[in-house]
């Protein structure tokens, strides 16, 4: 690199470089959605210019059927949840990283 | 941020912000993939119960259709039994500091610590943008790797057929600057291989490839 900032580890290891890429942990947040509802939740603090993931955490309640099915989409600024099933609540459960 | 350090690379892109703990390896080893109930090949990777908020990374072996679903990982059939490479990732102020001496430390402003040049972290390689529809029939290549989402209903993984460099993150949705991306949600009660039993939606995903520094 010409310039700028670079880290090692004491052995030598580069740690941070003008290329890193790294992903940080930025919040999580938990919700309970009933059969065919849908909700949209904020991320307060979230930098739509920044690349991000929902890393999701799905838990279900009860017994599901076989057309149970749900949908995350991670939008500019909030996370779009919808349990489409018919039958069976769905707990939502998710983190939200960051990247570059 | 009022106060504090903030990183940008070369072209302005924000690499650290001085408030977001990087992810730093907590665990490594190999999950053996073996036959469970219904259609299934299944492992589970355990977690240590200290860390919240864990991520896991998986590698896929050469011809191995696998799909990873927080720390189990499946296989269909067609795969069967695999010996499958990971590591656990979990962010860095849920850790003491490394052991080493010199280097960089990175706190927040409440003082928890977000980045320490002792710790092993993974960094984005690529990212692979790819359409599932309704015939499951996509793919995707980049710099000599390709990976497929085969096309048999009902079997719904990754398989990189080629050289095996990297790691895979799972279990994840992400959106770019511009826009929104969705996601598969797979039925848990019936796991991601079942005929009929798990999530479809028609929509465009990503697969992260990873290496750790």
């Amino acid at each position: 690199m010409a310039y700028g900032l670079q880290v090692n580890s004491a052995n030598g290891q580069p740690r941070l470089y003008e290329n890193s890429w790294f992903m940080t942990f930025h919040s999580n947040q938990s919700h309970l959605l009933g059969p065919g509802a849908t909700k949209n939740v904020s991320i307060p603090g979230f930098d739509p210019n920044r690349w991000g993931i929902v890393h999701l955490l799905i838990n279900q309640e009860g017994t599901l059927s076989t057309t149970a099915q749900g949908l995350v989409t991670l939008h500019n600024g909030y996370v779009a949840l919808s349990n489409s099933g018919s039958s069976t609540n769905m707990q939502f459960d998710f983190m939200v990283l960051k990247g570059n | 941020m009022a106060y504090g350090i903030e990183i940008k690379n070369g072209s302005g892109v924000t690499i650290l912000d001085g408030n977001s703990p990087v992810f730093t390896e907590v665990a490594s080893g190999t999950l053996s993939v073996n036959v469970d109930a219904g259609p299934c090949y299944k492992g589970v990777i355990s977690i240590p119960s200290q860390y919240t908020n864990p991520i896991v990374a998986y590698q896929l072996p050469v011809g191995k259709w696998l799909s990873l679903w927080r720390s189990e990982v499946y296989a269909n059939k067609e795969t069967g039994t695999a010996a499958v490479p990971y590591k656990i990732f979990a962010p860095v102020n849920q850790l003491s500091p490394s052991g080493d001496t010199y280097g960089l430390r990175i706190y927040d402003a409440a003082g928890n610590l977000i980045f320490d040049s002792g710790r092993l972290v993974f960094n984005v390689l690529s990212n692979h943008l790819f359409t599932v529809n309704a015939s499951l029939s996509t793919a995707f290549t980049n710099t000599g790797h390709q990976w497929v989402l085969p096309s048999t209903a009902g079997v719904r993984g990754l398989r990189q057929v080629s050289s095996n460099t990297g790691m895979f993150l799972g279990a994840f949705i992400r959106q770019n600057s511009s826009g929104s991306v969705s996601a598969l949600i797979k039925d848990l009660a019936n796991g991601p291989f079942p005929s009929g039993g798990d999530i479809l939606t028609p929509a465009t995903c990503n697969a992260v490839r990873i290496a750790i520094t």
